[in-house]
């Protein structure tokens, strides 16, 4: 059992639900008591702020529960997703659906008779990790709105993995994208950040089979990004291209190119021992970046969601931009987590702000926020990881004076 | 307009059943203060241990960060399986045998969540080994939102819980102690109800708040009355006054002058001492007068947000003589808001009424646009061009006729310096 006293615990499943379908202007319905839904808007979804009904809640009570009332929950569902012209209803379980067991794939099937709407459910209870009810959520998309195309396009890619809760605000994915555009490959589609000039953001996700390489920057991604292989043959790449090691690896490999050989760090920061603590995909990019171009010997990695899928083999994965070291480490706990960071050896830890609250001894820490551990606590803080921008951001904290 | 659907005028606002039903919980901005932490941990030397899912953990996780209680709460994680299987209890109580180990605190709030409460889970043996082991009084409690409007509120049963701390003291009336109940921020002892209680022969004064050991509390037992400023202490006055005889008054923070001069009559009555509150009434009212020149023309809004109850506070502007449009609230009614919105019906039939939960609220800013001023940071949010004035109880409290002044200068302070709804929000935490 883990005990949380300092830190905040994980954003979960149906959190990672509305993560991933935020954006598309649909009506996810966590289906709970009242106060699921209202958490999840007011403290991790800060695009909620004068937005519109998109994530609600069913407003389960005590009565409902014993006595089931299925169709008065079906009706409210179909009235209110019809009369706020959704584009479409997903379902999230929750813990009382799940103890219950709600056919909430039954409900789904009555609601797309009755609304025309496209109605999926997301089997999520309440305590898996936020990434298993996104990747759920993504693919149940998928099933429903993509078709194989008549082409594929050229040079063309698509953004698996892109939510708020691992990825942050939209703006800091940007400089990923434009490295992506400005090597003169074009975006199809971006999960789930709305692309500009879209007036559908279901189109770009439609277009998503026309493209002819993915690239995966967090595991919310990877599900995804397998059954797009599966299904219609596009090959992926996994890695965030964190500083400007992480930026000309990542294009070489859309190039379909050899990556670079190793060669001497553009800054050696004065640090022996990094620790990263964060979401697995930007974690290991982080690592990747404080190693080549910071010329940190050392660096270790704690994957707060799991990572074994990032480095599982798998069919249509081309590279992946993560080395596994002897001492990286998984787990959310923090108790494990206070342990590694006040390691002897320690001088630099990147991680989300709550983490500083566990450091007992003096190291250089670089704040990097996890939106599924402080969302709108730190959700509006100054902090990049992309690209160039991103080694700006960490060179100023490396290099800046204790 | 979609928002006419969340929408009634005052004037047919008769019943419970009248006002807009929200099919789905649209998430309305309306849910603010008295989380069932922050109320277990007004008791002094008191811990709270929070068990369940994480994903309802990490609901009271944040209001815990925010108000800067981490310190004294603890989350014990389980997953659905465990609790369905009943697997959980032995390690519930291992998580709590071990923070009770190195915490000095005398009491522990264990609270758990809907689906302990739907399962039904018996903790009577775990509490009891807990208790006899630690020496420490363990209290279960619920955050269970599913039993919303069929029992006490999590929060109410909470406060209410306080009385197993008073029950066994021994009681020696003093009459001149007087115990205020419903604080969150203290009122000040150079306040005006603090004044006018001691100018009257109550020298003793106990808030709930300003209470660093059980000892301290305890005095509560011997006060000779109770004033109860938020409904959230009813259920504890109630036991106090049954089962202890110290009889309560029910005075919830209010903005109206002539509400206000009607409470200070009913505390009289109860305290059975004259008040002099006739100099704070007069001064207030010299105050006012200025501030609300200020506001002579604008159009109002007022949330449900706010320190005190929405409707009391439109029908204080509207006696104001001020243009009170709209009015935000829940569909949970107290009791005694029915006779205000009486009132409102006969002052100002016209004026509409939303329901803060419906859905076809989210995101509606365009039909406020004509409103200068919005009480309450959920007002704010849909007024996205008015002055929000938060009026919020983590601000400060107060009570009486300074309360009003308070609000009038908060008003006229948001005209000139507006700070926007989002840092309301974001950066102050007003809405949790």
């Amino acid at each position: 059992m883990k005990v949380y006293h300092k830190l905040l615990p994980l954003a979960t499943g149906y959190f990672g639900v509305s993560s991933a379908l935020y954006a598309f202007d649909g009506l996810v319905v966590v289906y709970g008591p009242a106060g699921g839904a209202w958490h999840i808007n007011i403290e991790d979804e800060p695009r909620w702020y004068r937005g519109p009904a998109t994530v609600v809640g069913a407003g389960l009570l005590e009565m409902d529960v014993i006595l089931g009332n299925d169709s008065k929950f079906i009706s409210n569902i179909a009235e209110v997703s019809t009369q706020l012209d959704r584009r479409f209803v997903a379902l999230a379980g929750t813990p009382i659906s799940e103890i219950i067991g709600t056919d909430l794939r039954g409900f789904s099937r009555t609601l797309e008779s009755r609304t025309s709407l496209p109605v999926f459910m997301v089997p999520t209870a309440g305590s898996e990790p936020y990434p298993e009810g996104a990747s759920k959520a993504f693919l149940a998309l998928a099933r429903k709105l993509m078709h194989k195309p008549e082409r594929a396009v050229k040079n063309s890619v698509n953004i698996l993995g892109a939510i708020h809760l691992s990825t942050g605000k939209k703006e800091h994915m940007e400089p990923v994208l434009q490295a992506i555009e400005g090597a003169g490959f074009s975006l199809v589609s971006v999960f789930s950040v709305p692309r500009p000039g879209q007036t559908d953001p279901l189109e770009a996700l439609r277009n998503a089979p026309s493209a002819e390489l993915n690239v995966v920057v967090s595991t919310s991604g990877l599900a995804l990004a397998d059954y797009m292989y599966a299904t219609f043959g596009i090959p992926y790449v996994v890695g965030m291209p964190v500083g400007l090691r992480g930026r000309d690896d990542l294009l070489a490999l859309l190039r379909r190119e050899p990556l670079p050989p190793p060669s001497a760090p553009a800054r050696p920061a004065p640090f022996k021992h990094a620790l990263v603590i964060g979401e697995p995909v930007l974690s290991y990019g982080l690592k990747r970046c404080l190693r080549h171009d910071f010329g940190i010997s050392r660096v270790d990695v704690v994957s707060v969601t799991p990572d074994a899928a990032l480095f599982k083999p798998a069919g249509g994965r081309q590279a992946t931009l993560a080395e596994r070291g002897a001492f990286d480490a998984c787990t959310d706990g923090e108790h494990e987590a206070a342990a590694l960071m006040n390691a002897p050896s320690v001088d630099c830890i990147i991680a989300d702000p709550c983490y500083e609250a566990l450091l007992t001894h003096p190291a250089r820490f670089i704040p990097m926020p996890h939106i599924a551990m402080s969302a709108r606590l730190n959700w509006d803080l100054p902090y990049e990881y992309a690209a160039d921008k991103g080694y700006d951001y960490l060179a100023e904290r490396l290099f800046a004076s204790a | 307009m979609r928002v006419d659907s969340a929408c009634i005028k005052i004037e047919n606002l008769k019943h419970k059943e009248d006002f807009p039903f929200a099919r789905l919980e649209g998430v309305g901005p309306n849910l603010a203060g008295w989380g069932v932490i922050e109320t277990c941990l007004l008791l002094p030397q008191s811990l709270c241990i929070m068990a369940g899912p994480s994903a309802c953990l990490r609901h009271s996780a944040f209001m815990a960060h925010a108000r800067g209680f981490t310190d004294r709460f603890y989350m014990l994680c389980v997953p659905e399986l465990d609790m369905t299987m009943g697997r959980h209890l032995e390690k519930v109580e291992k998580g709590i045998r071990d923070i009770a180990a190195r915490r000095q605190e005398k009491v522990i709030f264990l609270i758990v969540g809907c689906p302990d409460y739907i399962l039904g889970t018996d903790f009577t043996g775990v509490i009891e080994r807990l208790e006899k082991e630690t020496g420490k009084r363990i209290i279960l409690g619920a955050m269970a939102p599913i039993t919303i409007g069929l029992k006490d509120s999590p929060f109410t049963s909470a406060y209410s819980s306080f009385y197993g701390f008073l029950k066994h003291e021994s009681r020696q009336p003093d009459p001149e102690a007087v115990n205020i109940l419903g604080t969150f921020m203290p009122l000040s002892d150079s306040g005006e109800l603090y004044q006018v209680l001691k100018n009257a022969g109550l020298t003793h004064i106990h808030q709930l708040p300003l209470y660093d050991t059980l000892e301290q509390f305890s005095q509560m037992a011997n006060a000779s009355s109770s004033l109860v400023l938020h409904p959230l202490a009813n259920g504890l006055s109630d036991r106090m006054e049954k089962e202890m005889g110290i009889p309560a008054t029910f005075v919830p923070t209010s903005y109206g002058f002539g509400t206000i001069a009607q409470q200070y009559g009913a505390i009289a009555a109860s305290l059975g001492r004259e008040l002099d509150t006739a100099p704070f009434e007069a001064t207030a009212r010299m105050a006012a007068e200025p501030l609300l020149e200020k506001l002579k023309g604008k159009t109002i809004a007022v949330g449900c947000s706010i320190n005190g109850s929405p409707w009391e506070l439109a029908s204080a502007l509207l006696d104001f003589g001020l243009n009170v449009d709209t009015i935000f609230a829940r569909g949970t009614f107290k009791p005694y808001e029915w006779q205000i919105i009486e009132r409102l019906r006969e002052a100002a039939p016209h004026t509409r009424a939303y329901n803060v939960s419906h859905p076809s609220m989210c995101g509606e800013t365009a039909p406020f646009d004509h409103i200068d001023v919005a009480y309450g940071v959920d007002a704010g949010i849909f007024c996205a061009r008015a002055a929000n004035v938060p009026l919020s109880r983590y601000q400060e409290q107060k009570h009486g006729f300074e309360n009003t002044v308070w609000m009038l200068e908060q008003t006229c302070e948001a005209l000139e310096h507006p700070v926007s709804n989002y840092d309301w929000i974001y950066t102050r935490n007003f809405l949790i």
